[in-house]
């Protein structure tokens, strides 16, 4: 696996105001893999996505791709694909214009918009307006935009948030056929069940600190589910 | 920097939005000097001179700047829309340099500024003409004059959709555009213009600019009515300056202070 397809986080440190979010943050994900990025509400995990994406300034710390901070990156999208909302679309827009919109900053041609709306599973909807989609409909089409430049690494702030099962399970199925096809995939939850059956290797944060890293086997593998290990690691507190 | 321009003409274009510019362009342009054309200028109160005359024509077709805040608020919407939207995570993680997406928008909505412009004046030439056809009077100014006086309005609503974008990127919120815009425009600025001593500076803020720029201002009319000390208004060319140093300041606040703002 390639150094360039590597996330690393080190020492990243943000407060608001007299909040600290996230606290001397270190963790490295690789590729390959499905890494869950899990913790509690509140826990800092979005404030974490959005300062790796350079949405968000730290307040120390870095947080790099390929050795890289994102805003360096000779080529963002095509490097990156992430998602950090549930629905940031504009209403009156078909899902194709959209996806249009996007593949016109980075050079994509109508075939690539064809291509993701076929790998995303939208070819019956891409047409339709964005205001009647629902959950799971917004959810491909976040995807979509995200996979616009075929980026070897993927971060996504809670993409199982509101799915129904089908939709989970369809989540999961892409998520690992992105890990097996060598990408980086650093995904948040803090719906425990959920991402215990979507991914391989976790980061527990609580509070803004990790508390925990590794394969999920090393949290599970007495035998507990990862809702317990959780609750031991995080004092109980989610 | 081109495929950030062509992805804004398709961001624009593909919502229905745009498709009320024409009409707004036809109704600030066309109706209101058609009406006040078959009104007349002498009608008015205070009586003023009639479209026979070339400052009766001046008076009717620099009606239409008193609607810059159309353009204007149709600029600010580039940018507020994607923020209530929070379609501006998406653009910014495809663009992490922000400044290239204002400078794109900009281009875009100086292009779409021209063009709404454009129909302003065509429709506000064919309001004035048709109007004063109806009435059976001739047109006090020869087509030259019309036809500067037009384009320096169209140029007054490309600039004011420029500052739209800026006050927009500043401001992130369609409402507090609007309010900010409407309270400057029609209530700060007139106050200024009246009082004695601080009216010195009107000429300079963006309406007394937009007044040197079309060579008329009814405000600026009334406050010499009322105010002895009314600043005069600056030459043409130097009021086009003036608002084209507004939208340049505008955008690089937008660019300086809110674009480095965190997007949560």
């Amino acid at each position: 696996m390639t150094m360039s397809n590597q996330v690393m986080v080190r020492g990243l440190t943000r407060h608001f105001g007299q909040v600290a979010a996230v606290t001397d943050l270190s963790f490295t994900v690789e590729p390959g893999v499905v890494t869950g990025f899990l913790g509690p509400n509140g826990a800092g995990k979005t404030t974490t996505l959005r300062m790796l994406l350079g949405l968000v300034r730290p307040t120390s710390g870095t947080a790099t791709i390929g050795g890289r901070r994102y805003a360096d990156l000779t080529h963002p999208a095509r490097t990156v694909g992430a998602v950090l909302d549930a629905s940031s679309f504009h209403p009156g827009r078909s899902a194709r214009n959209h996806l249009r919109v996007y593949g016109d900053m980075i050079g994509c041609s109508e075939r690539r918009i064809d291509e993701v709306v076929d790998l995303l599973g939208m070819p019956e909807f891409a047409d339709r307006p964005v205001r009647g989609f629902s959950t799971g409909m917004r959810q491909r089409l976040n995807l979509a935009t995200a996979m616009l430049g075929d980026p070897p690494v993927l971060v996504l702030d809670e993409p199982g948030n509101g799915l129904d099962p089908e939709g989970i399970a369809w989540l999961r199925r892409f998520l690992r056929a992105m890990a097996d096809e060598g990408r980086t995939v650093l995904v948040s939850s803090h719906v425990l069940s959920e991402a215990e059956q979507m991914v391989d290797q976790v980061l527990v944060i609580r509070r803004g600190r990790l508390m925990s890293a590794g394969p999920l086997a090393g949290l599970t593998g007495d035998g507990s589910t990862l809702e317990q290990a959780f609750l031991r690691l995080t004092g109980g507190a989610a | 920097m081109r495929r950030l321009v062509k992805a804004e003409f398709r961001r624009l274009f593909t919502t229905a939005l745009w498709r009320w510019g024409p009409l707004a362009a036809v109704v600030c342009g066309g109706v209101l000097v058609g009406l006040a054309t078959l009104v007349g200028p002498e009608n008015f109160e205070p009586s003023m001179p009639g479209v026979r005359t070339e400052e009766g024509v001046r008076t009717v077709l620099s009606l239409t700047g008193l609607t810059v805040i159309v353009p204007a608020l149709f600029g600010a919407t580039a940018v507020t829309s994607e923020y209530r939207h929070k379609t501006i995570t998406f653009t910014f993680l495809f663009a992490p340099r922000r400044q290239t997406v204002l400078a794109a928008k900009l281009l875009t909505y100086a292009v779409a500024g021209a063009a709404y412009g454009l129909v302003v004046t065509a429709s506000a030439a064919a309001g004035l003409y048709g109007g004063a056809a109806l009435r059976g009077v001739s047109v006090g100014a020869g087509p030259g004059t019309v036809a500067e006086l037009l384009l320096r309005l169209a140029a007054a609503m490309t600039v004011y959709t420029m500052l739209g974008v800026g006050i927009g990127a500043l401001l992130r919120n369609q409402t507090a555009a609007l309010a900010a815009l409407g309270l400057y425009l029609y209530m700060v600025e007139h106050a200024l213009a009246l009082i004695p001593g601080v009216n010195l500076i009107y000429p300079y803020l963006p309406g007394g600019a937009t007044a040197a720029l079309t060579n008329f201002n009814l405000i600026s009319q009334a406050a010499a009515e009322i105010s002895v000390s009314s600043a005069r208004l600056l030459p043409p060319v130097l009021g086009a300056l003036v608002l084209a140093a507004y939208a340049v300041t505008a955008t690089a606040l937008a660019i300086g202070v809110p674009m480095r703002r965190d997007v949560t």
